[in-house]
């Protein structure tokens, strides 16, 4: 293991572990946001397995919608426990994006993204005029999740463990991400985002792999639905609507989409900026627009930018403009 | 043997006949040139055989497969991989990360590897990139970002890309473009040594010093059509060659 990834190792596990500690410092309230926050990063992290390939989509929300519809459907029709709810809300998510994925990768760019939003129109149509899904009032009254193991009962109704539940999911499916990137697939990923027509020359079948990277993120998102669901108790086809989808595009943007800790950067700052905002709900837009120009203008590359400008200082790290780029290493470099 | 045969292939943009009934046999282990004047179908043809085009009528054979209805990535899995008339590379990934972009498809792992990487497998890997490096005499650049290379490292590198993804047939297009005459002697070295290595070449280029010295045999496209097929020695001498180039008396 290099320097730096033993620096990146500590700073994930320091990371995760003060995370952890959020229910035993704040109260109830911050502890439910904190909630939010881990979710918000695992939509983010899984947004960007497609940003990877060098796509944008307006689909992205409208999958974590469909995780969290089959949640609450599995739980409040059929009592499904939450491990379950969990591996058919990545399920529904991935199988819904498989069919979209095939009109939809007839497109590239600008018109993929188009595609993308009118595909989730029409999904959440569905979800306000079926009467199934709940209309324009969703789904509500889910239950939390419940753990009995004998003489050992969790009720995660309660803030602190649902948090707990939570940030183990998000950190599980993280870590997946994490190894996926730095695996022949994210080298794939990143081939096809930089260069289509050499990657299509050396033998990788484009489509195909742009196809698993938006399925594979439709599953991650699918989960972060789940606990959503949990989350709330209700679900609702606002909540995935087009304002939640350009706000992902845009703290996708400003942490920056080029290393793994970027959008999750990206994610915690602005998600915590969001909030203080609270008390001037209609001022929001148009601060985040201020926002995506400054970072455009003076940090092009995101806040990750300024992260690695802070990491040079470290000893033994080295300047790495192009990002994490995973394993594919010289020997006796790892 | 002939490793690769286009049957009257014919591509026409619109009103343009660009490719127009083409039949060619590559010989195994050959050299091909294909040369003619600017727009004479070099590139398209190409494209063509590696599946960027689709051929209006006639076909592609490599070896006992029509090709023809296959896409590009399955072609170059077959081993039918080109390079391009431009530096068309990762940019933003070292000198060795890009060979390690061009093998991507052709190594042979466990089906695990595709989604968690294993250390036996990166060496593996690691290896079989390094010696690609040093093949091409990039192994001092190996670290260096691709975009910062010159011009003719960055010919270069785009051809141990190709090479990275095991190719049987090499189409190489304009590779000497740019270069410098050391350069250039390099590089027909490095191309003649991809020969002994058991890859066929075709090779579009208008160095023809170059062609005349590497190419067993050479096809002379005018107008997409072929005008004239023989060795170096038949070509120069072929009056219709001559005319197409120096303008009929």
């Amino acid at each position: 293991m290099t320097s730096r990834q033993t620096w990146h190792a500590i700073g994930a596990m320091t990371s995760i572990a003060a995370a952890a500690l959020l229910p035993v410092v704040s109260g109830d309230y911050y502890t439910s946001f904190g909630t939010e926050i881990a979710i918000m990063v695992l939509m983010l992290s899984s947004y960007r397995l497609i940003v990877l390939t060098g796509e944008w989509s307006f689909a992205h929300v409208v999958l974590q919608g469909v995780g969290a519809y089959t949640a609450a459907i599995a739980v409040k029709d059929f009592d499904w426990p939450f491990p379950l709810t969990i591996a058919a809300g990545a399920a529904m998510a991935a199988l819904m994006a498989t069919i979209l994925s095939f009109p939809l990768l007839r497109m590239k760019g600008f018109y993929f993204l188009m595609g993308s939003f009118a595909a989730a129109e029409a999904i959440r149509l569905l979800w306000r005029k079926i009467p199934f899904f709940g209309g324009t009032r969703g789904l509500s009254n889910i239950p939390a999740p419940y753990l009995d193991l004998g003489g050992l009962t969790i009720d995660f109704g309660h803030p602190a463990n649902f948090f707990h539940l939570s940030l183990a999911v998000v950190v599980c499916c993280l870590f997946l991400m994490w190894r996926m990137e730095r695996a022949r697939i994210g080298h794939i990923w990143r081939a096809i985002q930089q260069q289509d027509i050499l990657a299509q020359s050396v033998g990788i079948e484009s489509r195909t792999y742009r196809r698993l990277a938006f399925v594979i993120a439709a599953a991650f998102a699918g989960i972060a639905g789940v606990l959503l669901a949990y989350a709330f108790g209700t679900v609702t086809p606002n909540r995935f609507g087009l304002n939640f989808a350009l706000y992902l595009m845009i703290w996708s943007i400003v942490g920056g989409t080029r290393t793994f800790y970027g959008v999750v950067l990206g994610g915690v700052v602005l998600m915590i900026f969001d909030e203080s905002l609270r008390f001037a709900e209609e001022l929001r837009p148009g601060v985040y627009g201020l926002i995506l120009i400054g970072v455009m203008l003076f940090c092009p590359q995101g806040l990750e930018r300024l992260l690695q400008s802070m990491a040079r200082v470290l000893p033994g790290t080295r300047s790495d403009e192009s990002g994490e780029r995973g394993t594919l290493s010289r020997p006796g470099k790892s | 043997m002939a490793i690769l045969e286009l049957f009257a292939l014919r591509k026409t943009f619109g009103g343009l006949v660009a490719i127009d009934n083409v039949s060619i046999s590559v010989e195994e282990g050959a050299i091909h040139g294909l040369i003619g004047p600017n727009g004479a179908g070099k590139t398209t043809l190409f494209s063509l055989i590696t599946g960027f085009y689709r051929a209006n009528a006639g076909k592609v054979a490599f070896g006992d497969t029509d090709v023809t209805s296959m896409t590009t990535s399955q072609r170059a899995q077959r081993g039918l991989v080109r390079t391009f008339q431009a530096n068309l590379l990762f940019a933003d990934q070292t000198v060795f990360e890009n060979v390690g972009s061009g093998s991507l498809m052709g190594r042979q792992r466990h089906a695990l590897d595709w989604f968690l990487e294993r250390a036996a497998h990166q060496a593996k890997a690691a290896a079989s990139i390094q010696e690609i490096l040093s093949f091409c005499r990039l192994e001092a650049k190996a670290g260096t970002l691709a975009r910062d290379l010159s011009h003719g490292q960055q010919r270069v590198l785009g051809i141990a890309i190709a090479l990275a993804a095991r190719p049987r047939l090499l189409l190489l297009d304009e590779p000497f473009t740019g270069m410098t005459a050391r350069e250039k002697d390099e590089l027909a070295e490095m191309i003649q040594a991809v020969r002994a290595r058991g890859t066929t070449v075709i090779l579009v280029e208008h160095d023809m010093r170059a062609v005349m010295r590497l190419c067993d045999r050479i096809t002379v496209l005018n107008f997409g059509k072929v005008l004239s097929e023989g060795t170096p020695e038949q070509v120069r001498r072929h009056p219709d060659v001559m005319a197409a180039y120096l303008g009929a008396a």
